[in-house]
């Protein structure tokens, strides 16, 4: 902690959200929330991230040196964006010396649900028919029906959150209707991406107990391997060709 | 992890030296620098992935961005110490910079994205630099008292550039590949030889064996301008390996590599001449190479020109090189917005 926030007498979290397809920044405090805000960039991560963690500390009227910890979303999503916001909390992490918490983008999603009754199953869309998905405390990979088979076997009712529930929502539903199972609740849009206050919310709590949150060691929940296509100009062009998301 | 030129004590210089710490993440080297004053290198460490990249014979851009990810800490953490800095200094610097293009987008945005993030952790401007204008400050840091103006042959894996270099800053695009970059064509033709990667030791390892003037391979667009082409050549020596089995890869590594050099050098004096440059300096991965840093140095002098020919490490890619380059940049143009991003096609700058 910096004299700044010790002073002050509680920790600043800033959490950094850019595994799937938002980017945003939030901060966090014994006070609740700050600070959020959050932009659908396209692949413009690189480029909207930054400015966003500068706007939260203006509008917390903070400088970077109150923040006593970070929270980062590490994934499953879309692998340059992933790394897009690794990066950068991994750095400020470093520069500040301050611990970094990561979170999965499920765990995210499934505590934006809120506490129910019955299953909340948090599910991302890899693409490539694929996708992963959170129920409890898991973290699985397959094809939507691959999860099908589990939702089956899990407590109604179900609520099914996250890009990859929507995107693959009828699928679902068919399949379990067809199985003689009730329909599952399928969320919205503002359940498509991991809200950044909901990981800044997360984050704070670690930070709370005490967690180490060493940002060495951090690494991004890929989930893939990589796909070995060489990028036969090994050097430096052909950009549009290294594109992956 | 390989450090040049060595850990520093404890910095304990002039406290007003202004101090860069650059970001090099485009290709398959995660890097990172420490230069003071644009010229005086204090730290400058590379990682290399080549091993993780040798068994595809190239790189993939996916185990690239991940290994950036996964060395870009280590890295900056042992280039700050190395300088005899830590952390806490972070706001002392000048700047922090990072090569924002041309490159591998996957990669270069690790870089990017992590130097804004700590050039807004620590309250400091952040230079975005061309990673190719970026080659050619790395002689100016091993070589501050070179003759100008200077043509600059700037070739490795992704370009074969000639620039005319007026003043550090300031500089023209004089021609380069119509195709493939020198270094590319090493890559492929060790590659159809089963010589491995990257190409260019294995090539120059394996023409050491070898006789030159085996078989005498094209030397494209000799005469035409100072634009050049190697993939006609490539063409050339799987025509060739084809038509006469009884070849020994070597033999066929050193003609090979006889007709790249013979290319290169040939142009960079025609460039020298057209341009009536006092000197030619070389730049990028393929300047590493034997024989042409021989050729090179041998035809500048009988036209009476000087060289200069920079270390390996200052050849290939490097951070120091753009910590360099960003000082210029700041001082030409200041600071570059927390907006900006990657360009994986960009090309050479316009001064
Ligand atoms: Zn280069």
């Amino acid at each position: 902690m910096t004299m700044a926030h010790a002073e002050r007498g509680g920790t600043v979290l800033l959490a950094i959200e850019s595994a799937t397809l938002e980017v945003g920044a939030a901060l966090w405090s014994d006070d609740g929330l700050l600070a959020t805000a959050s932009a659908r960039p396209g692949r413009q991560h690189a480029e909207r991230l930054h400015p966003l963690i500068a706007e939260v500390l203006d509008v917390a009227s903070l400088t970077p040196a109150s923040i006593g910890a970070l929270a980062v979303d590490l994934g499953p999503g879309l692998f340059t964006g992933l790394r897009v916001g690794v990066a950068a909390a991994k750095a400020i992490a470093f520069g500040l010396g301050l611990p970094l918490y990561g979170l999965h983008s499920t765990v995210v999603l499934q505590a934006a649900a809120g506490e129910r009754s019955g299953s909340v199953v948090a599910v991302v869309d890899l693409r490539r028919g694929e996708v992963a998905w959170s129920a409890g405390a898991s973290l699985e990979r397959g094809t939507p029906e691959a999860l099908t088979a589990k939702l089956l076997a899990m407590t109604p009712p179900l609520l099914l959150v996250g890009d990859g529930a929507i995107r693959h929502g009828a699928e679902f539903t068919e399949r379990l209707v067809g199985a003689g199972c009730a329909a599952p609740e399928i969320a919205g849009e503002e359940l498509a991406a991991p809200p950044v206050a909901v990981l800044a919310r997360l984050g704070f709590a670690a930070a709370e107990r005490g967690e180490r949150g060493d940002p060495f060691a951090l690494e991004p929940a890929y989930l893939r391997d990589a796909d070995v296509k060489i990028n036969w100009s090994t050097r430096h062009d052909e950009g549009a060709a290294a594109v992956q998301v | 992890m390989h450090c040049w030129p060595g850990p520093f004590d404890r910095w304990g210089g002039p406290a007003m030296a202004e101090l860069v710490l650059a970001l090099e993440t485009s290709c398959d080297e995660t890097a990172a620098a420490v230069v003071a004053d644009g010229r005086h290198v204090r730290s400058s460490v590379v990682s290399s992935q080549v091993d993780l990249h040798a068994r595809f014979g190239g790189v993939v851009p996916e185990i690239a961005g991940r290994a950036h990810l996964e060395h870009l800490l280590p890295v900056i953490d042992e280039a700050l110490a190395s300088a005899g800095l830590n952390r806490a200094d972070g706001p002392r610097l000048a700047a922090v910079a990072a090569t924002c293009g041309p490159g591998l987008i996957g990669s270069l945005l690790v870089g990017v994205s992590a130097a804004k993030a700590l050039a807004l952790a620590w309250g400091v401007p952040y230079v975005a630099v061309n990673h190719l204008e970026g080659h050619l400050f790395a002689s100016l840091l091993e070589a501050p008292d070179l003759e100008h103006p200077a043509v600059v042959l700037l070739v490795s894996g992704g370009h074969t550039l000639l620039v005319r270099l007026d003043a550090p800053g300031r500089y023209a695009l004089l021609g380069g590949t119509v195709d493939d970059a020198a270094g590319e064509a090493f890559d492929k033709v060790a590659r159809y030889l089963g010589l491995g990667y990257p190409g260019g030791p294995a090539i120059e390892a394996a023409a050491r064996r070898g006789d030159p003037a085996a078989v005498a391979f094209p030397r494209p667009m000799l005469d035409e301008g100072l634009s050049c082409s190697f993939s006609g050549l490539k063409t050339a020596v799987v025509t060739t390996v084809r038509a006469r089995p009884e070849l020994t890869t070597e033999d066929v590594a050193a003609s090979f590599q006889a007709a790249v050099v013979d290319v290169l050098v040939h142009k960079a004096l025609a460039a020298a001449r057209a341009v009536g440059a006092r000197s030619i300096c070389l730049a990028g991965g393929v300047g590493a190479n034997g024989p042409l840093r021989a050729r090179l140095k041998e035809a500048a002098a009988a036209a009476g020109l000087a060289t200069y020919l920079p270390s390996r490490a200052m050849c290939t890619d490097n951070a120091a090189m753009i910590a360099a380059c960003a000082f210029a940049r700041l001082e030409r143009s200041g600071a570059s917005p927390l907006d900006s991003g990657a360009e994986p096609s960009m090309g050479f700058p316009t001064t």
